[in-house]
Protein backbone atom coordinates (compact mmCIF):
# COMPACT_ATOMS: atom_id res chain seq x y z
CA UNK A 1 0.00 0.00 0.00
CA UNK A 2 1.41 3.31 -1.09
CA UNK A 3 2.16 5.25 1.89
CA UNK A 4 2.16 9.17 2.47
CA UNK A 5 5.77 9.97 1.93
CA UNK A 6 6.09 8.25 -0.76
CA UNK A 7 6.98 9.81 -4.04
CA UNK A 8 3.88 9.99 -5.85
CA UNK A 9 1.82 12.05 -8.61
CA UNK A 10 -1.79 11.72 -8.35
CA UNK A 11 -2.27 13.99 -11.92
CA UNK A 12 0.50 11.54 -13.53
CA UNK A 13 -1.56 8.44 -11.44
CA UNK A 14 -4.84 9.53 -13.07
CA UNK A 15 -3.53 10.23 -16.60
CA UNK A 16 -1.92 6.77 -16.13
CA UNK A 17 -5.01 5.31 -16.04
CA UNK A 18 -6.57 6.68 -18.65
CA UNK A 19 -4.10 5.26 -21.04
CA UNK A 20 -3.99 1.82 -19.13
CA UNK A 21 -7.02 -0.22 -20.18
CA UNK A 22 -4.89 -2.97 -21.50
CA UNK A 23 -6.69 -6.77 -20.00
CA UNK A 24 -5.93 -10.48 -20.71
CA UNK A 25 -7.86 -12.44 -23.46
CA UNK A 26 -10.80 -14.29 -22.51
CA UNK A 27 -8.84 -17.62 -22.93
CA UNK A 28 -6.05 -16.49 -20.69
CA UNK A 29 -8.78 -15.81 -18.31
CA UNK A 30 -10.36 -19.35 -18.69
CA UNK A 31 -7.01 -21.26 -18.56
CA UNK A 32 -6.20 -19.62 -15.17
CA UNK A 33 -9.85 -19.98 -13.65
CA UNK A 34 -9.91 -23.69 -15.20
CA UNK A 35 -6.37 -24.44 -12.98
CA UNK A 36 -7.61 -23.03 -10.24
CA UNK A 37 -10.95 -24.73 -9.95
CA UNK A 38 -8.95 -28.18 -10.77
CA UNK A 39 -7.10 -27.39 -7.32
CA UNK A 40 -10.35 -27.16 -5.71
CA UNK A 41 -12.11 -30.23 -7.62
CA UNK A 42 -15.00 -31.95 -5.23
CA UNK A 43 -14.50 -35.78 -4.10
CA UNK A 44 -16.34 -36.90 -6.90
CA UNK A 45 -12.64 -36.19 -9.14
CA UNK A 46 -10.73 -38.56 -6.71
CA UNK A 47 -13.29 -41.58 -6.98
CA UNK A 48 -13.30 -40.63 -10.64
CA UNK A 49 -9.66 -40.67 -10.58
CA UNK A 50 -9.98 -44.20 -8.32
CA UNK A 51 -12.04 -46.26 -10.99
CA UNK A 52 -9.94 -44.64 -14.01
CA UNK A 53 -7.06 -46.61 -11.54
CA UNK A 54 -8.57 -49.74 -11.06
CA UNK A 55 -11.11 -50.11 -13.82
CA UNK A 56 -8.30 -52.21 -16.10
CA UNK A 57 -7.26 -53.85 -13.39
CA UNK A 58 -10.63 -55.35 -12.86
CA UNK A 59 -11.74 -55.57 -16.03
CA UNK A 60 -8.46 -58.01 -16.82
CA UNK A 61 -9.56 -59.98 -13.20
CA UNK A 62 -13.40 -60.43 -15.07
CA UNK A 63 -12.01 -61.69 -18.23
CA UNK A 64 -9.87 -64.21 -16.73
CA UNK A 65 -12.77 -64.94 -14.15
CA UNK A 66 -15.20 -66.02 -17.53
CA UNK A 67 -12.62 -67.17 -19.27
CA UNK A 68 -11.74 -70.16 -16.49
CA UNK A 69 -15.03 -70.33 -16.08
CA UNK A 70 -16.26 -71.32 -19.47
CA UNK A 71 -13.43 -73.63 -19.69
CA UNK A 72 -14.23 -75.86 -16.61
CA UNK A 73 -17.70 -75.77 -18.14
CA UNK A 74 -16.61 -76.95 -21.53
CA UNK A 75 -14.48 -79.36 -20.30
CA UNK A 76 -17.60 -80.85 -17.89
CA UNK A 77 -19.35 -80.87 -21.25
CA UNK A 78 -16.98 -82.95 -23.42
CA UNK A 79 -16.08 -85.07 -19.98
CA UNK A 80 -19.69 -86.16 -19.79
CA UNK A 81 -20.41 -86.62 -23.60
CA UNK A 82 -17.90 -89.19 -24.00
CA UNK A 83 -18.74 -90.98 -20.40
CA UNK A 84 -22.30 -90.93 -21.41
CA UNK A 85 -22.56 -94.80 -20.81
CA UNK A 86 -23.78 -97.59 -23.50
CA UNK A 87 -26.56 -99.56 -21.73
CA UNK A 88 -24.67 -102.73 -23.48
CA UNK A 89 -20.95 -102.29 -23.53
CA UNK A 90 -20.71 -100.85 -20.28
CA UNK A 91 -23.26 -103.02 -17.75
CA UNK A 92 -24.05 -105.97 -19.81
CA UNK A 93 -21.12 -107.81 -19.15
CA UNK A 94 -21.01 -107.26 -15.60
CA UNK A 95 -23.96 -109.08 -14.88
CA UNK A 96 -23.59 -111.50 -17.28
CA UNK A 97 -20.17 -112.56 -15.91
CA UNK A 98 -20.87 -112.39 -12.08
CA UNK A 99 -24.13 -114.70 -12.71
CA UNK A 100 -23.97 -117.43 -14.76
CA UNK A 101 -28.07 -117.86 -14.55
CA UNK A 102 -30.29 -115.74 -16.77
CA UNK A 103 -31.41 -112.41 -14.97
CA UNK A 104 -34.92 -112.27 -15.97
CA UNK A 105 -34.89 -108.39 -15.57
CA UNK A 106 -31.80 -107.98 -17.41
CA UNK A 107 -33.15 -105.63 -20.26
CA UNK A 108 -35.15 -103.91 -17.61
CA UNK A 109 -31.96 -103.28 -15.57
CA UNK A 110 -29.88 -102.04 -18.37
CA UNK A 111 -33.26 -99.77 -19.52
CA UNK A 112 -32.53 -98.59 -16.41
CA UNK A 113 -29.25 -98.17 -16.26
CA UNK A 114 -29.28 -96.08 -19.56
CA UNK A 115 -32.38 -93.75 -18.10
CA UNK A 116 -29.57 -92.64 -14.84
CA UNK A 117 -28.55 -89.42 -15.01
CA UNK A 118 -24.74 -88.53 -16.39
CA UNK A 119 -23.85 -87.27 -13.25
CA UNK A 120 -24.67 -90.39 -11.81
CA UNK A 121 -22.62 -91.76 -14.82
CA UNK A 122 -19.73 -90.09 -13.86
CA UNK A 123 -20.06 -90.45 -10.48
CA UNK A 124 -20.12 -94.28 -10.23
CA UNK A 125 -17.77 -94.91 -13.11
CA UNK A 126 -14.92 -95.39 -11.44
CA UNK A 127 -16.56 -97.69 -8.91
CA UNK A 128 -17.96 -99.48 -11.91
CA UNK A 129 -14.60 -99.99 -13.10
CA UNK A 130 -13.34 -101.15 -10.02
CA UNK A 131 -15.72 -103.65 -9.43
CA UNK A 132 -15.28 -105.19 -13.23
CA UNK A 133 -12.09 -105.39 -12.47
CA UNK A 134 -12.40 -107.71 -9.45
CA UNK A 135 -14.75 -109.89 -11.36
CA UNK A 136 -12.59 -110.04 -14.20
CA UNK A 137 -9.43 -111.00 -11.54
CA UNK A 138 -11.76 -112.91 -9.30
CA UNK A 139 -10.92 -117.04 -9.31
CA UNK A 140 -13.97 -118.86 -11.12
CA UNK A 141 -17.20 -119.75 -9.00
CA UNK A 142 -17.17 -123.41 -7.03
CA UNK A 143 -19.12 -125.06 -10.26
CA UNK A 144 -16.84 -126.18 -12.90
CA UNK A 145 -16.57 -123.58 -15.66
CA UNK A 146 -17.43 -126.29 -18.42
CA UNK A 147 -21.02 -126.49 -16.51
CA UNK A 148 -20.92 -122.74 -15.78
CA UNK A 149 -19.95 -121.95 -19.79
CA UNK A 150 -22.85 -124.96 -20.64
CA UNK A 151 -25.54 -122.72 -18.26
CA UNK A 152 -24.62 -119.45 -19.09
CA UNK A 153 -24.50 -120.28 -22.92
CA UNK A 154 -28.26 -121.66 -23.28
CA UNK A 155 -29.46 -118.53 -21.06
CA UNK A 156 -27.67 -115.99 -23.51
CA UNK A 157 -29.45 -118.08 -26.17
CA UNK A 158 -32.47 -118.05 -24.82
CA UNK A 159 -32.84 -114.08 -24.85
CA UNK A 160 -31.99 -113.48 -27.94
CA UNK A 161 -34.85 -116.39 -28.32
CA UNK A 162 -37.00 -114.49 -26.58
CA UNK A 163 -36.19 -111.10 -29.06
CA UNK A 164 -38.38 -113.18 -31.71
CA UNK A 165 -41.44 -112.18 -33.37
CA UNK A 166 -44.90 -115.33 -32.51
CA UNK A 167 -44.48 -116.42 -35.61
CA UNK A 168 -40.68 -116.98 -36.23
CA UNK A 169 -41.26 -118.72 -32.51
CA UNK A 170 -43.80 -121.07 -33.19
CA UNK A 171 -42.12 -122.13 -37.08
CA UNK A 172 -38.90 -122.58 -34.51
CA UNK A 173 -41.04 -124.85 -32.62
CA UNK A 174 -42.13 -126.72 -35.67
CA UNK A 175 -38.80 -127.18 -36.80
CA UNK A 176 -38.00 -128.33 -33.46
CA UNK A 177 -40.68 -130.89 -33.66
CA UNK A 178 -39.81 -131.60 -37.34
CA UNK A 179 -35.90 -132.44 -36.49
CA UNK A 180 -37.27 -135.18 -33.27
CA UNK A 181 -36.55 -132.18 -30.66
CA UNK A 182 -40.15 -133.26 -28.90
CA UNK A 183 -39.15 -132.24 -25.54
CA UNK A 184 -37.28 -128.62 -26.74
CA UNK A 185 -40.02 -127.98 -28.34
CA UNK A 186 -42.77 -128.64 -25.58
CA UNK A 187 -40.55 -126.74 -23.23
CA UNK A 188 -40.46 -123.98 -26.33
CA UNK A 189 -44.17 -124.20 -26.13
CA UNK A 190 -45.01 -123.71 -22.82
CA UNK A 191 -42.74 -120.99 -22.57
CA UNK A 192 -44.88 -119.18 -25.30
CA UNK A 193 -47.94 -119.85 -24.10
CA UNK A 194 -46.99 -118.03 -21.11
CA UNK A 195 -45.22 -115.37 -23.26
CA UNK A 196 -48.79 -114.83 -25.40
CA UNK A 197 -51.23 -116.81 -23.31
CA UNK A 198 -53.94 -115.09 -25.96
CA UNK A 199 -52.42 -116.09 -28.78
CA UNK A 200 -54.51 -118.44 -30.78
CA UNK A 201 -51.84 -121.53 -31.81
CA UNK A 202 -52.69 -122.89 -34.91
CA UNK A 203 -53.87 -126.50 -35.03
CA UNK A 204 -50.93 -128.29 -35.89
CA UNK A 205 -49.02 -127.01 -32.66
CA UNK A 206 -52.29 -127.66 -30.30
CA UNK A 207 -52.15 -131.52 -30.70
CA UNK A 208 -48.80 -132.39 -28.81
CA UNK B 1 -18.04 -13.46 3.92
CA UNK B 2 -17.80 -9.33 4.30
CA UNK B 3 -19.25 -7.71 1.20
CA UNK B 4 -15.80 -6.15 0.26
CA UNK B 5 -13.03 -8.88 1.94
CA UNK B 6 -9.18 -8.15 1.38
CA UNK B 7 -6.98 -9.73 -0.85
CA UNK B 8 -5.66 -11.53 2.13
CA UNK B 9 -9.03 -12.82 3.09
CA UNK B 10 -9.84 -14.22 -0.41
CA UNK B 11 -6.86 -15.98 -0.49
CA UNK B 12 -7.22 -18.34 2.71
CA UNK B 13 -10.88 -18.32 1.65
CA UNK B 14 -9.94 -20.29 -1.50
CA UNK B 15 -6.93 -21.91 0.48
CA UNK B 16 -10.35 -23.61 2.98
CA UNK B 17 -11.98 -24.55 -0.83
CA UNK B 18 -14.00 -21.45 -2.16
CA UNK B 19 -13.33 -21.66 -6.21
CA UNK B 20 -15.35 -18.15 -6.14
CA UNK B 21 -13.14 -16.47 -3.71
CA UNK B 22 -9.91 -17.30 -6.40
CA UNK B 23 -12.24 -15.88 -8.86
CA UNK B 24 -12.90 -12.25 -7.08
CA UNK B 25 -9.27 -12.26 -6.25
CA UNK B 26 -8.32 -12.91 -10.02
CA UNK B 27 -10.69 -10.25 -11.21
CA UNK B 28 -9.18 -7.90 -9.09
CA UNK B 29 -5.60 -7.92 -10.00
CA UNK B 30 -5.49 -9.47 -13.49
CA UNK B 31 -5.09 -6.47 -15.39
CA UNK B 32 -2.88 -4.66 -13.39
CA UNK B 33 -0.30 -7.53 -13.49
CA UNK B 34 -0.38 -8.17 -17.47
CA UNK B 35 0.15 -4.38 -17.92
CA UNK B 36 2.90 -4.23 -15.93
CA UNK B 37 4.62 -7.42 -17.75
CA UNK B 38 3.20 -5.37 -20.96
CA UNK B 39 4.73 -2.46 -20.14
CA UNK B 40 8.44 -4.27 -19.31
CA UNK B 41 8.56 -6.75 -22.28
CA UNK B 42 6.41 -4.85 -24.85
CA UNK B 43 5.08 -7.59 -26.30
CA UNK B 44 1.80 -8.82 -25.79
CA UNK B 45 2.99 -12.13 -26.25
CA UNK B 46 5.49 -12.61 -23.60
CA UNK B 47 3.45 -10.33 -21.84
CA UNK B 48 0.69 -13.11 -21.96
CA UNK B 49 2.95 -16.06 -21.01
CA UNK B 50 4.66 -14.47 -18.34
CA UNK B 51 0.85 -13.41 -16.73
CA UNK B 52 0.20 -17.25 -16.57
CA UNK B 53 3.24 -18.70 -15.16
CA UNK B 54 2.91 -16.09 -12.65
CA UNK B 55 -0.82 -16.82 -11.61
CA UNK B 56 -0.15 -20.72 -11.82
CA UNK B 57 2.44 -20.50 -9.58
CA UNK B 58 -0.14 -18.43 -7.05
CA UNK B 59 -2.51 -21.35 -7.94
CA UNK B 60 0.14 -23.97 -7.02
CA UNK B 61 1.14 -22.07 -3.82
CA UNK B 62 -2.63 -22.56 -2.69
CA UNK B 63 -2.40 -25.39 0.08
CA UNK B 64 0.68 -23.56 1.39
CA UNK B 65 -0.36 -19.73 1.33
CA UNK B 66 0.05 -18.16 4.83
CA UNK B 67 -1.10 -14.35 4.99
CA UNK B 68 2.71 -13.00 5.78
CA UNK B 69 2.47 -10.12 3.43
CA UNK B 70 0.47 -7.95 1.50
CA UNK B 71 -1.09 -10.54 -1.43
CA UNK B 72 -0.66 -7.89 -4.18
CA UNK B 73 3.09 -7.30 -2.83
CA UNK B 74 3.32 -11.00 -3.08
CA UNK B 75 1.75 -11.43 -6.88
CA UNK B 76 3.69 -8.62 -8.26
CA UNK B 77 7.17 -10.13 -6.60
CA UNK B 78 6.28 -13.21 -8.29
CA UNK B 79 5.75 -11.63 -11.60
CA UNK B 80 8.80 -9.94 -11.49
CA UNK B 81 11.34 -12.81 -10.76
CA UNK B 82 9.34 -14.58 -13.82
CA UNK B 83 9.93 -11.38 -15.84
CA UNK B 84 13.56 -11.53 -14.80
CA UNK B 85 13.45 -15.34 -15.86
CA UNK B 86 13.05 -14.53 -19.11
CA UNK B 87 15.17 -12.06 -19.68
CA UNK B 88 17.87 -13.74 -18.59
CA UNK B 89 16.67 -16.40 -21.33
CA UNK B 90 15.70 -13.95 -24.15
CA UNK B 91 16.77 -10.62 -23.37
CA UNK B 92 19.73 -9.49 -21.69
CA UNK B 93 19.86 -6.30 -23.14
CA UNK B 94 16.94 -5.61 -21.04
CA UNK B 95 18.14 -7.45 -17.81
CA UNK B 96 21.29 -5.09 -18.15
CA UNK B 97 19.00 -1.68 -18.24
CA UNK B 98 17.81 -3.03 -14.59
CA UNK B 99 21.28 -2.55 -13.41
CA UNK B 100 21.53 0.60 -14.31
CA UNK B 101 21.09 2.69 -11.18
CA UNK B 102 19.41 6.03 -11.46
CA UNK B 103 20.88 9.49 -10.19
CA UNK B 104 19.34 10.61 -7.07
CA UNK B 105 17.03 13.81 -7.50
CA UNK B 106 16.17 16.24 -5.93
CA UNK B 107 12.36 16.51 -5.48
CA UNK B 108 10.92 18.68 -8.22
CA UNK B 109 7.61 20.28 -8.67
CA UNK B 110 4.91 18.79 -10.69
CA UNK B 111 4.90 19.73 -13.63
CA UNK B 112 0.95 19.77 -13.73
CA UNK B 113 0.64 21.81 -11.29
CA UNK B 114 3.39 24.51 -12.62
CA UNK B 115 1.21 24.28 -16.35
CA UNK B 116 -1.96 24.30 -15.46
CA UNK B 117 -2.37 26.57 -19.03
CA UNK B 118 -1.72 23.12 -20.67
CA UNK B 119 -3.80 22.77 -23.84
CA UNK B 120 -3.75 19.07 -24.80
CA UNK B 121 -6.16 17.04 -23.94
CA UNK B 122 -6.34 14.36 -21.67
CA UNK B 123 -6.93 11.24 -23.77
CA UNK B 124 -3.63 12.27 -26.07
CA UNK B 125 -1.79 13.39 -22.81
CA UNK B 126 -2.36 10.13 -21.62
CA UNK B 127 -1.13 8.40 -25.13
CA UNK B 128 2.00 10.51 -24.54
CA UNK B 129 2.43 9.10 -21.23
CA UNK B 130 2.35 5.37 -22.08
CA UNK B 131 5.36 6.50 -25.20
CA UNK B 132 7.44 8.63 -22.68
CA UNK B 133 7.03 5.30 -20.19
CA UNK B 134 8.43 2.72 -22.40
CA UNK B 135 11.06 5.43 -22.68
CA UNK B 136 12.41 5.36 -19.46
CA UNK B 137 14.97 3.05 -18.25
CA UNK B 138 13.34 -0.54 -17.17
CA UNK B 139 14.19 -0.54 -13.30
CA UNK B 140 12.69 2.99 -13.12
CA UNK B 141 9.73 2.36 -15.51
CA UNK B 142 9.10 -0.57 -13.40
CA UNK B 143 9.41 1.40 -10.06
CA UNK B 144 6.36 3.80 -10.95
CA UNK B 145 4.23 0.66 -12.92
CA UNK B 146 4.48 -0.96 -9.98
CA UNK B 147 2.73 2.32 -7.76
CA UNK B 148 0.62 2.40 -10.14
CA UNK B 149 -1.12 -1.17 -11.07
CA UNK B 150 -0.28 -2.79 -7.69
CA UNK B 151 -0.23 0.11 -5.39
CA UNK B 152 2.85 -0.98 -4.07
CA UNK B 153 4.74 1.02 -1.53
CA UNK B 154 8.04 2.01 -1.88
CA UNK B 155 9.19 -0.51 0.87
CA UNK B 156 6.90 -3.43 -1.64
CA UNK B 157 8.61 -2.07 -4.32
CA UNK B 158 12.06 -2.59 -3.16
CA UNK B 159 11.13 -6.15 -1.84
CA UNK B 160 9.35 -7.04 -5.05
CA UNK B 161 12.36 -6.19 -6.87
CA UNK B 162 15.07 -7.37 -4.32
CA UNK B 163 16.53 -3.51 -3.87
CA UNK B 164 17.11 -1.79 -1.18
CA UNK B 165 14.39 0.87 -0.44
CA UNK B 166 16.32 3.93 -1.48
CA UNK B 167 17.37 2.19 -4.49
CA UNK B 168 13.77 1.79 -4.91
CA UNK B 169 12.80 5.38 -3.95
CA UNK B 170 15.24 6.87 -6.18
CA UNK B 171 13.77 4.96 -9.34
CA UNK B 172 10.44 5.95 -8.34
CA UNK B 173 11.57 9.65 -7.73
CA UNK B 174 13.58 9.70 -11.07
CA UNK B 175 10.83 8.24 -13.15
CA UNK B 176 8.24 10.64 -11.87
CA UNK B 177 10.53 13.60 -12.66
CA UNK B 178 11.10 12.69 -16.16
CA UNK B 179 7.59 12.05 -17.01
CA UNK B 180 6.47 15.35 -15.28
CA UNK B 181 9.61 17.24 -17.33
CA UNK B 182 8.80 15.57 -20.64
CA UNK B 183 4.89 15.50 -20.60
CA UNK B 184 5.26 19.22 -19.99
CA UNK B 185 7.98 19.48 -23.29
CA UNK B 186 5.20 17.98 -25.04
CA UNK B 187 2.45 20.81 -24.26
Amino acid sequence: MIERDDPQDRDLSALYRQAAEEQPSAGLDARILAAARATTAPPQVVSQSWLNRWKIPVALAAIVLLTTTLTLLVQDEDAGRLSVPDPVTTRAPIPAASSPQPVPGATLNLGGAAAESRSDTLRDQPAREKTRQEIQAAPPPPMAAPAARSMAAPAAKRAELDERSPEQWLADIRRLRREGRVEEAETSLAEFRKRYPKYLLPDDLKQP
Amino acid sequence: MDADPSDEQLMLAWRGGDAAAFEQLYVRHKGGVLRYLLRQTGKREWAEELFQDGWLKVVNARAGYEARARFGAWLYSIAHNRLMDHFREHSRASLVSYEDEAPMLEAQPSAAHEQPERTLERKQDAQVLLRLLDALPAAQREAFVLQQEGELSVEEIAAATGVSRETAKSRLRYALAKLRSELAGHA
